[in-house]
């Protein structure tokens, strides 16, 4: 009896063994992602999670080429500004389809557009605040009609694939509804991208496969399939990965690497993206007000050290565009660590018996808890007492937004909008931008940072802009309306077969699809 | 026994105006802006005025409480603002995950749980009644998630013969929809591929969530029906010559299951709570992950909605217990 039952219990256990081990078949790439999809709506969303599927089915005019800084043709093959900067026309590829077979021309544009502009939500404001009209010059050009110009950074804003992914004319038309379609496109993707969407599970996987009327054709290595498996808990994500059943890992936390490093078929990716991590002072009121006390404290963070709350896998940030992108010059001057400056400017503004300073941090971010941690310990050798609160999200914008409870030092992470310095600087850092109307955290206003962005926004010429941009980090430097931590790395873990792939800082949160395959 | 039921959901529903009352207030003192988490921080302020002024967020607190109540009454939950559907949509497709992650730890309960009872009561000071106790003490004091991990890492890395996250392995797309329970709806649409491999899946984030509450039964079996064994009816059935089989089972055990029942009807509550925990860490599409992510946006309408079907839920197997406090013990009448 009892042998019998141990038999039954093996074969049982037999049966399981065959269908929990599935490693990946080759031609498809299964992705382990930790974000959420909430809808995939190119008018609406506006997260770090529809990156991937953004890249593997819609498209855009133009992209922005990490390497060169450039931006390169995409759906559009190639464009004229004009002299003042008032129209940018377009000249479309042809011959491209969306997924429902309907044709891809300059009218599908407009439609996309002017779909995303009249909803008006999210990432609308990148087309609304810049552009006036958009008219179908022919089938095959589309003219832009800029409101304010010349706005240098335009083709880099319609790079982003927050509210610039195109969608099918026919899609939109056809499920407008009462609703302009955002019951539709929650749930569907229609778009003229490599991969098309044939199942989405929510809450567990989307299922990608490749487009067989796609414009750039199916020659050369790719994959066929194309699995985003939403995997919650990293620990098990990385589990996953060391087995063979996902082929990327993306978001595994930079302490978590331990488990993956030196094992057999895992490559390890750490790079740093666009999304930089800061300390925002209060420069409204308190002790924050005075500027030699946000010297001080710019004097007393010890940078070197900071970065071991990103286990090392990163460098301190120097100025305050990341690397990689148009402006960043490690030769600019930077704040270091060095307390005994830090102790005489206070004492010059005041405070040389020590004062106590309140630093947010919010949930989501952890990173803003060890630095804070790290900081409240060096502060207290020059007599500064850091109170240190954690905030959600939503109690971090709650207390931001308003001046009556700005904290005095709140750590933040800023990602950009669009691959350009202007969607760094500009958000952060000119006086017009103070919440709820931008993410000025430290309501800095320097007339003169104010009059350089403006005119580096209308600069053409890349050398006297870049000029600008760097004269802008100087002043930013002097005012010291935050501490400049570092850019956030993100880590994109992958089994060793996987070719093809590379990271983009500005869009970190996607992958190359077309571009990987399996060996 | 009508009449009771009957009363007992009258109560119910002033139990839950009060528990969603206490929540609407609750979550509205909760620090947040839900327009503008909606409408995303880099939203300019006219369209966060716009989304709040479409989702009635501009209104009195009392207005938006009266509108919530009334909608509800007429079987509309509201809209959520981070998956931006009708909540109801939301825990249609998320609820059934739970349910059916509950119901299976729940069966594992009760499979395990009350013969393991038996077993330690009948067999005293046994070998077996050791190891079901230190058993019990480790499962309940260790934390639920913890035991997640250790169950994955166990027989998903090193025996490889489970999987550790998710519904349905990858290669399969779930079957056809009619209760949204991925095993019961296979079984019912004949689907053999997708029932074994739900039933698979459901292994590891079922045992874990059971655990601790194996644990709490087992033991109260045992010990209730080691009072009951030694009550004076129980001498007198052995006395009389009954196999010892029947005095446990047909006598004993009986009586011994009534403080065990009210014991299960808790743990539906405590499953449900540690499921929170355990979507997490299995990945599994469930409302407690649903409720965590609600929560994080300050997602008023959706933290109503998960609120109201846990009450419902709770309120639900209390009552269900107590009819069968009835049905065992014949003293009890309604």
């Amino acid at each position: 009896m009892r042998i019998r039952f141990a038999c039954c219990l093996l074969a049982l256990l037999g049966v399981l063994a065959v269908s929990a081990i599935a490693s990946t078949p080759a031609d498809t790439l299964v992705v382990g992602v930790v974000e959420e999809v909430t809808t995939m709506d190119p008018a609406i969303d506006y997260t770090f999670g529809s990156g991937p599927f953004f890249r593997a089915a819609y498209e855009r005019l133009v992209t922005f080429n990490t390497t060169s800084g450039k931006i390169e043709p995409q759906l559009a093959l190639s464009w004229d500004v004009s002299d003042d900067g008032q129209f940018y026309t377009f000249h479309l590829r042809k011959g491209v389809t969306f997924h429902d077979g309907a044709a891809f021309n300059a009218a599908a544009v407009k439609t996309a557009y002017d779909r995303v502009m009249t909803i008006n939500e999210g990432p609308a404001w990148m087309l609304t605040s810049y552009v006036a009209s958009i008219d179908v010059l022919d089938d095959t050009t589309i003219r832009f009609t800029m409101k304010t110009y010349p706005f240098v950074p335009f083709l880099r804003v319609l790079s982003s694939y927050w509210g610039m992914c195109i969608a099918s004319p026919t899609a939109i038309t056809q499920n407008a509804g009462d609703d302009m379609g955002k019951a539709f496109f929650r749930n569907h993707i229609v778009g003229t991208g490599p991969y098309k969407l044939v199942e989405w599970v929510e809450g567990q996987q989307m299922v990608f496969e490749r487009f067989d009327g796609y414009w750039g054709g199916w020659t050369g290595d790719h994959v066929k399939r194309i699995v985003l498996r939403k995997i919650l808990d990293t620990t098990t994500m990385a589990l996953l990965l060391e087995s063979g059943d996902l082929d990327i890992a993306y978001g595994i936390p930079l302490d978590e690497l331990t488990s993956l490093n030196g094992k057999p078929g895992v490559v390890v990716g750490v790079h740093d993206t666009f999304t930089t991590n800061m300390i925002a002072m209060n420069t409204t009121k308190g002790p924050l007000a005075d500027v030699r006390v946000r010297r001080a404290l710019s004097y007393s963070f010890d940078y070197a050290s900071a970065m071991e709350v990103f286990a090392g896998y990163t460098t301190p940030l120097i100025g305050q565009i990341p690397g990689g992108m148009p402006g960043h010059d490690d030769s600019l001057p930077h704040y270091v660590f060095d307390l005994d400056v830090a102790k005489q400017l206070l004492a010059e503004a005041g405070y040389a018996n020590g004062l106590t300073l309140e630093y947010t941090w919010v949930t989501e971010e952890p990173e803003g808890r060890r630095v804070g941690v790290l900081w409240q310990d060096t502060l207290r050798k020059i007599g500064v007492d850091l109170k240190v609160t954690e905030v959600t999200v939503a109690g971090h914008w709650d207390r931001v937004s308003n001046i009556a409870t700005m904290p005095d030092l709140a750590n933040y992470r800023w990602g950009i909008d669009y691959p350009d310095p202007s969607s760094v600087l500009v958000p952060l850092y000119h006086g017009d931008n103070a919440p709820p109307a931008g993410y000025n955290l430290s309501r800095f206003a320097d007339p003169r940072v104010n009059a350089v962005l403006d005119a580096s926004g209308k600069e053409p010429d890349e050398t006297k802009r870049l000029q600008l941009l760097a004269e802008a980090q100087s002043l930013l430097l002097t005012g010291a309306s935050n501490i400049w931590i570092t850019a956030v790395p993100v880590t994109v873990c992958m089994r060793s077969n996987v070719q093809g792939y590379v990271f983009e800082p500005a869009a970190f949160s996607s992958f190359n699809f077309y571009d990987i395959y399996k060996k | 026994m009508a009449r009771y039921i009957v009363k007992r959901l009258a109560l119910l529903t002033i139990t839950l105006l009060g528990v969603l009352t206490l929540t609407f207030f609750v979550s509205h003192v909760v620090p947040g802006d839900p327009a503008r988490l909606a409408a995303g921080v880099r939203a300019k302020p006219e369209q966060v005025e716009a989304l709040r002024t479409r989702l009635g967020l501009d209104r009195p607190l009392w207005q938006q409480y009266g509108r919530y109540i009334a909608g509800v009454v007429r079987g509309d939950l509201g809209e959520s603002i981070r998956t931006r559907r009708p909540v109801s949509a939301d825990l249609a497709e998320y609820f059934p995950a739970t349910v059916e992650l509950t119901v299976f730890a729940m069966i594992l309960c009760l499979l395990v749980g009350i013969p393991l009872g038996i077993l330690s009561a009948v067999k005293r000071e046994s070998v077996i009644d050791h190891v079901s106790r230190v058993a019990s003490t480790a499962a309940v004091s260790m934390p639920t998630f913890w035991l997640g991990l250790l169950l994955q890492l166990l027989f998903f890395r090193w025996l490889q013969i489970l999987p550790a996250t998710g519904r349905l392995g990858f290669y399969l797309s779930p079957p056809t929809r009619m209760t949204g329970l991925y095993a019961l709806d296979s079984l019912l649409s004949g689907n053999w591929t997708a029932l074994g491999d739900s039933l698979v899946h459901l292994i590891l984030p079922g045992a874990a969530l059971a655990a601790s509450s194996i644990a709490v039964i087992t033991r109260m079996t045992r010990s209730s029906l080691l009072e009951i064994l030694s009550l004076d009816y129980v001498r007198t059935a052995r006395s009389k010559g009954l196999a010892e089989k029947a005095v446990i089972l047909k006598h004993a055990l009986r009586n011994a299951l009534l403080p065990s029942l009210t014991v299960i009807g808790l743990q539906v509550g405590v499953l449900l709570a540690g499921a929170v925990l355990i979507e997490v860490v299995f990945s599994w599409p469930g409302i407690g992950l649903y409720a965590v992510q609600s929560i994080t946006f300050v997602d008023f309408q959706a933290i109503l909605g998960v609120t109201l079907i846990t009450a419902i839920v709770y309120s639900g197997a209390n009552l269900i217990v107590d009819v069968l406090y009835g049905v065992i013990d014949p003293r009890i009448h309604y």
